[in-house]
């Protein structure tokens, strides 16, 4: 999963950068809902980093902050009770 | 009431919101230095995104970038790369935050030079990070003082705005980090909000959704696509995308997050809210196309004129809309420039208490706002694009540093340090070398100052390699 998370992301990156760079290859002057294809498609790259994100964190970078965030608890104790010692 | 007072009440209604906020986090804040520059490094995640969001987004974001879609179109719209800027986050925002968490660094110079044990690392990213910082601030403020020109229709002097923004940021600046994200969050929600206001009713103007589209397909097709952006020049401008997070002031966010997982979930919500401000910005500017075909004299008091022409009183709200995206802007720019002086440049003395260098921290950070509200009075006539890069294009000295810290066992003390001075010296001679934009054909700023870093990286990693590495750099996450 967090192979294809971040593969999701690059490909987000490489369908924004193929806008930009290689126009007009993919971008029909036509409009889609209303939005010139180029806006859109635009608009489309970024959601799909951001589905690559979710893919990421439903995938294990969520549980690892949640680890992260027990380590950095558990050293918060630590030094709270080293504070507390006479 | 006419709308020039109508502006003046809610202007008032609005500081005065802010400074009661500014005060009320006064009096929560403790005197500690971790508490002035970080809030108590106890940021959740509301409050997490719109200060990042507002560190991210600027005035130029509400003044400049709709006249800019009115000019050059959809063209214009590779500003949306910058929605990748916290995708950052996953690959170096939890390291950071997981190693200024456990061993309390207030800035990304101390980490850095603290991993390789070394004064001049330190003082190198304090410096630096204090020329990308300290121009971009004074650019936002003269901003703002030609936004209240443009808005106001010039019943607000340039000079008057600039006070203003200055007096109102001197309580955010006394009381610290959390009076900084307490009005950053409203501010950054604000203006995301103004501005969806904003286009809705620009498409109103129009007529409707199909007229605008219609009218802009039949009269300016050309415009609908990205003809005339590809090209390196625009195309390097993407790579200021890692360079927008390592600046000093969006590294602190990262330092600031009250847990892990709320900065993972930023990034997830942070796309959305990007996309709909761009958006927002590109039917502003592309709907006025229609309501102004024949061009204007000023297009980049677009949004002035739009709202003193249609809708005079709404005008004011949009006036607010700008004046929060610049004041959330530079009070956490001023704020972290004072965490470098008084952390990384400063040489630390022995019985050096807490309490001195919360002191220290906030007296300095007044100082610099005294001073830069004082230069902005003088830079009206001066095109703010090129403070604002230098800031942007400049921190790109710091990514292979960063990059390979982390990545490279290879990578020294000395690589780092002379990396980071190489990158400032290469923007520093294509800046202000005659010729030397000549050069190398095409390469701009960013490209110089990103290359001269990496070229100085490797070049000095491979003489003289890390032989004794420590371990933090390689924990991962």
């Amino acid at each position: 999963m967090k192979v294809f998370g971040w593969a999701v992301v690059v490909a987000g990156v490489l369908l924004q950068y193929a806008l930009i760079a290689y126009y007009p290859l993919p971008v029909p002057r036509a409009l889609w809902l209303g939005f010139p294809a180029a806006v859109l498609g635009m608009v489309v790259g970024l959601a799909l980093s951001w589905l690559g994100y979710g893919l990421l964190f439903f995938g294990g970078l969520g549980k690892r902050a949640a680890e992260l965030d027990e380590e950095a608890a558990a050293m918060a104790r630590e030094a709270a009770q080293h504070r507390d010692m006479p | 009431m006419s709308p020039l007072v109508f502006t003046f009440v809610v202007l008032v209604l609005y500081l005065g919101g802010l400074e009661l906020m500014g005060l009320v986090a006064l009096k929560r804040g403790k005197e500690t230095t971790g508490d002035y520059f970080l809030s108590g490094r106890s940021v959740g995640l509301i409050a997490l995104t719109g200060t990042t969001m507002a560190s991210l987004l600027s005035t130029g974001t509400v003044v400049s970038n709709p006249p800019n879609f009115y000019k050059t179109g959809t063209a214009y719209f590779w500003v949306i790369f910058f929605g990748w800027t916290l995708s950052m986050v996953l690959i170096f925002g939890l390291r950071f935050w997981k190693l200024s968490n456990r061993y309390g660094y207030i800035t990304p110079g101390q980490l850095i030079g603290d991993l390789y044990g070394s004064r001049r690392v330190q003082v190198i990213f304090g410096l630096v990070g204090l020329a990308c910082v300290v121009p971009y601030s004074t650019a936002q403020l003269v901003a703002i003082g030609k936004v209240f020109v443009g808005l106001s229709q010039g019943s607000i002097s340039y000079e008057w705005g600039v006070v203003i923004a200055g007096v109102a940021m001197f309580v955010f600046l006394f009381a610290g980090a959390r009076a900084v994200i307490w009005t950053d969050v409203v501010q950054g929600f604000l203006f995301t909000l103004l501005l969806a206001v904003a286009a809705w009713m620009v498409v109103g103007w129009c007529g409707g959704w199909e007229p605008l589209v219609e009218n802009l397909m039949a009269k300016k097709p050309e415009i609908t696509d990205y003809s005339e952006v590809a090209a390196w020049p625009v195309i390097e401008k993407t790579f200021a995308i890692p360079a927008l997070f390592v600046l000093p002031y969006m590294l602190q966010r990262m330092f600031m997050a009250s847990s892990a997982r709320d900065l993972v979930k930023m990034t997830l919500v942070t796309p959305p809210l990007y996309i709909s401000i761009i958006v927002s910005c590109w039917v502003i500017g592309t709907g006025a196309l229609t309501l102004y075909p024949e061009g204007l004299d000023r297009p980049d008091q677009l949004l002035g004129k739009l709202f003193a022409d249609h809708a005079p009183y709404v005008g004011a709200l949009i006036l607010v809309a700008a004046f929060s995206a610049g004041i959330s802007t530079v009070d956490s720019q001023l704020l972290t420039a004072a965490s470098l002086v008084t952390k990384d440049v400063r040489r630390h003395k022995e019985g050096d208490t807490e309490a001195l260098e919360f002191r220290l921290g906030r007296f300095t950070s007044l100082g610099i706002l005294v001073v830069v509200t004082v230069v902005a009075l003088f830079l009206q006539q001066y095109n703010i694009i090129d403070l604002v890069l230098l800031g942007i294009f400049l921190s790109a000295s710091f990514l292979p540093a960063i990059v390979c810290t982390f990545f490279w066992r290879r990578c020294s003390e000395a690589a780092v340090f002379y990396s980071v001075l190489a990158g400032a010296a290469g923007y520093a001679v294509r800046a202000w070398v005659p010729g030397s934009q000549n050069w190398i054909a095409g390469a701009g700023l960013i490209t110089w100052a990103g290359g001269a870093a990496i070229l100085a990286m490797v070049a000095v990693s491979l003489a003289r390699p890390c032989e004794d590495p420590d371990p933090r750099r390689f924990e991962g996450i």
